[in-house]
């Protein structure tokens, strides 16, 4: 029981509260819940078995346009590990090159998330996940909406597929939508 | 409720431990009952344990499988899709609330069955685990994920251990009950065939040990084992039974024969005694005729020259000689009956005749008593197969009885008639009678109705007896019949032996012979007893015969040589050569080769008659010979030169 106890206390310290509390703003609520969303989809996500080299090469997640959310991310992430494989964040300008991540994040804040996304090659097996709406235009797997005051997001599952990656159908589950064909 | 209508336990017990059929019945029940209960029990624990641990595992797998759907729900915060996770439970009616909580120990989701809001859920989950309260389970599954944990599902379902025991126990009372029941039937079927034999055998071997009756026998029913016990057991009944039949036949036997053995030694007791009183009879009787012969031989040498003394004298004399010969003769036939030495000479012979010899045989007796002697015979002729000297001496015996037996003066009766094809002689006297008690042993030997010795005309006892066996050997019968003592008495004779009234031979009869006499013969008599010899010798020498004697064998064969003897009586007794051989000596001799061969013995079987024939006589007397016979041969072969 004693257990029990301090690993909730363990949990409580991780995990990001998912209700407001009245001394956070609502901005840095909403970015704490996406971090923590971002590490969770890592959970869901089947690459490609070229993807990684060893058995213990770390899942890259890129962040593009969102400073504040890097160190959030990096918070969670430190010390934890997916099926053996631990997490790295990395920071990204605009101009960087996107090979050799798993995941990426665009963030609203970026001024032309457009441009960045046209730069990531159809080919290269990445998630990547934004925030705004039409995303999945534009190769997005992944769209964060916030809906009834909580953060949900939708799936592109189309999008994913052509970058040879596979969601799990628990992950689609509890997404707000899944668009599976072609554009509408 | 008092003590007598409640066995005490120890009674029951016994009642169990005497009793095979009761015994049988309490290992049939006692077995079955105990297999029954522990295979019940047994089965019930397992069952219920299996129970047990396959809903607790499939509790487990459902809320693992309800933790891993709802895996997603909790990392990104969406009830909506926990609450849908639990709904699914519907289909799991047993399951009565489920909830899923958050890392952080807050309601996630709820869901009850009943759809109720009140429903109560605990506060804060706990650790991995089951409880079970009452009637109900409660289960609590983590979610984890890499190691850590995104939360717990929590249900509380129906736990029905108690149902199913108590169905369980239900039933396992129901198979007992009808396992008993059937047990009990299987025992009492048993006993049909295993205890019923044997109570069977019981009761007739009971039977048998009360009744002492060895007949009973077991009836068998079965061909197992205990059907060879019931023949074994029978067989041993009858063996049993039938040494104790032999054994009281013997018993019966023994005393049969016991009795048997008292009555012929009681018998050779009253013989004896009656032989004893015979010999002092006899002894007497042949005493009474010496002293008046004395006497008269007395007279004859003192008054020889007196006629008249001289002539009473010798008549006196001849009277007592008579009754003495009477005597002897008696007493050789008593002799010869006894030893089955008695031979009739059967011929056919006209009862006139030989009523005529009995009449003239006793009449002196009956003259000297003074009777009155009436006679009814048929005037027609009766001829019969018999021996007539044998069947006169028979009435006269009867006739004699009667004078001795009636007083001076009386009346005696002869009557002869043919009752159909028999001849029936009745004597009847109005003498003193017979009691009836004697009845049935007058014709016994030596039986004398008046033991006293001073009766003067007791007699020797044999008469009677005499005659029966006379009339006895001719085939007839004898009875004496008396209304009691002093009421007279009526002896009958019933003889079957009639023969044909045509005379069969024309030669003239015996009676002629002995009357008319014989021309003269010369007769040789061979006899060791001299005085029998002279004496015959004079009788015939007397008839004109002449006679030449001889008292040895050889000396007979001399004198027949030299004397070639017409007729030759040989003794077959005599000494340095006897009969047998001499006649053949004789057969062999021209001068006796014709002569007629006559032998005279103490022996009258047919054998000893063989013999004499073989040995070459012509002839056969059986001793004593009487002077009538030898002159009864001698006129019968007269024609011979």
């Amino acid at each position: 029981m004693r257990r029990f106890v301090l690993l909730c206390v363990g949990a409580l310290s991780v995990l990001p509260p998912l209700f407001a509390h009245a001394q956070d703003d609502a901005a840095t609520l909403e970015r704490k819940v996406k971090a923590a969303f971002l590490y969770k989809f890592a959970g869901y996500v089947e690459w490609p078995a070229s993807t990684f080299a060893a058995a213990d090469t770390p899942i890259v997640i890129g962040v593009v346009g969102d400073d504040p959310l890097v160190a959030e991310l990096m918070e969670v992430v430190s010390g934890r590990a997916i099926e053996g494989r631990p997490l790295a964040v990395k920071r990204l300008r605009e101009t960087d090159a996107l090979s050799g991540l798993q995941m990426l994040f665009v963030g609203s804040t970026e001024r032309a998330p457009l441009g960045t996304l046209a730069r990531a090659m159809p080919a290269l097996p990445m998630l990547i996940v934004t925030e705004f709406d039409g995303a999945f235009n534009h190769g997005s797997a992944i769209n964060f909406l916030i809906s009834g005051g909580r953060v949900r997001f939708e799936i592109a599952l189309d999008n994913a597929e052509k970058r040879g990656l596979k969601l799990s159908s628990r992950l689609l589950s509890v997404a707000q939508a899944v668009r599976t064909g072609a554009a509408p | 409720m008092n003590a007598q209508s409640n066995p005490p336990p120890e009674g029951l017990l016994r009642a169990v431990t005497h009793s095979v059929r009761k015994k049988l019945l309490l290992v049939v029940l006692a077995t079955t009952g105990v297999a029954l209960l522990l295979m019940g029990v047994a089965m019930m624990v397992f069952d219920l344990r299996t129970y047990h641990e396959t809903w607790v595992n499939d509790l487990f797998a459902q809320a693992s499988l309800i933790g891993q759907a709802s895996a997603p729900a909790l990392e990104f915060d969406d009830e909506r899709v926990a609450k849908e996770n639990l709904e699914l439970l519907k289909i799991r009616p047993h399951i009565a609330a489920a909830a899923i909580y958050a890392a952080r120990g807050t309601l996630f989701a709820t869901y009850s069955r009943a759809g109720v809001s009140g429903e109560k859920f605990p506060a804060l989950p706990e650790a991995d685990g089951y409880r079970v309260e009452g009637r109900e389970i409660v289960v609590f599954k983590r979610i984890e994920r890499d190691n850590e944990i995104l939360g717990t599902v929590y249900f509380r379902a129906r736990y029905e251990l108690v149902e199913r025991l108590v169905s369980y126990l239900s039933i396992l009372a129901a198979v007992m009950i009808i396992s008993l029941v059937v047990a009990t039937l299987m025992s009492a079927w048993l006993q049909g065939t295993l205890t019923g034999p044997i109570l069977a055998m019981t009761a007739v071997a009971r039977e048998v040990m009360t009744r002492r009756d060895f007949s009973l026998r077991v009836k068998k029913t079965t061909d197992d084992e205990i059907g060879y016990l019931v023949d074994t057991f029978n067989s041993m009944l009858a063996e049993i039974g039938k040494r104790a039949q032999a054994l009281e036949e013997s018993n019966r036997t023994l005393g049969h024969e016991m009795g048997e053995r008292r009555i012929a030694q009681e018998a050779l007791v009253a013989a004896d005694r009656r032989k004893d009183e015979f010999l002092a009879t006899l002894a007497h009787e042949l005493r009474n005729p010496l002293a008046p012969l004395r006497t008269a031989l007395e007279i004859i040498r003192t008054s020889a020259i007196d006629p008249g003394a001289v002539q009473s004298a010798r008549e006196m004399m001849e009277r007592q000689l008579r009754q003495l010969v009477h005597l002897v003769n008696d007493l050789l036939d008593v002799s010869r009956i006894t030893t089955g030495k008695m031979v009739l000479k059967i011929a056919r012979v006209d009862l006139q005749s030989i009523l005529d010899s009995a009449f003239e045989t006793a009449r002196p007796l009956i003259e000297a008593r003074e009777h009155e002697l009436v006679v009814h015979a048929p005037a027609e002729p009766i001829y019969l197969m018999a021996d007539a000297t044998r069947l006169a001496q028979v009435f006269v015996n009867l006739l004699n009885n009667a004078s001795k037996f009636t007083d001076v003066g009386g009346r005696i009766t002869f009557d002869a008639a043919r009752d159909d094809s028999e001849l029936v002689v009745t004597v009847t006297d109005n003498g003193i009678g017979i009691p009836a008690d004697m009845l049935p042993v007058v014709f016994d030997m030596f039986a004398q109705v008046d033991r006293t010795l001073e009766r003067a005309q007791a007699g020797l006892g044999v008469g009677l007896s005499l005659a029966r066996h006379l009339t006895e050997l001719h085939g007839g019968t004898i009875e004496a019949a008396s209304a009691g003592l002093g009421q007279g008495s009526a002896f009958t004779v019933r003889l079957p032996n009639l023969a044909d009234p045509m005379p069969v031979h024309p030669a003239g009869t015996s009676g002629d012979a002995t009357t008319t006499g014989a021309g003269p013969h010369r007769v040789l008599l061979a006899d060791d007893n001299v005085d029998f010899a002279e004496s015959l010798a004079m009788i015939l020498q007397m008839m004109g015969h002449e006679v030449r004697l001889a008292h040895d064998g050889v000396e007979a064969v001399a004198a027949a040589g030299e004397f070639a003897p017409d007729f030759a009586f040989l003794d077959i007794g005599l000494p340095r050569l006897n009969g047998y051989e001499l006649a053949r000596r004789l057969r062999d001799m021209p001068a006796t080769r014709q002569s007629v061969l006559v032998a005279v013995t103490g022996w009258g079987q047919e054998d000893d008659k063989r013999r004499a024939r073989e040995a070459g006589f012509d002839l056969h007397l059986v001793k004593p010979v009487e002077p009538d016979q030898i002159l009864d041969i001698l006129a019968a072969f007269k024609r011979l030169p």
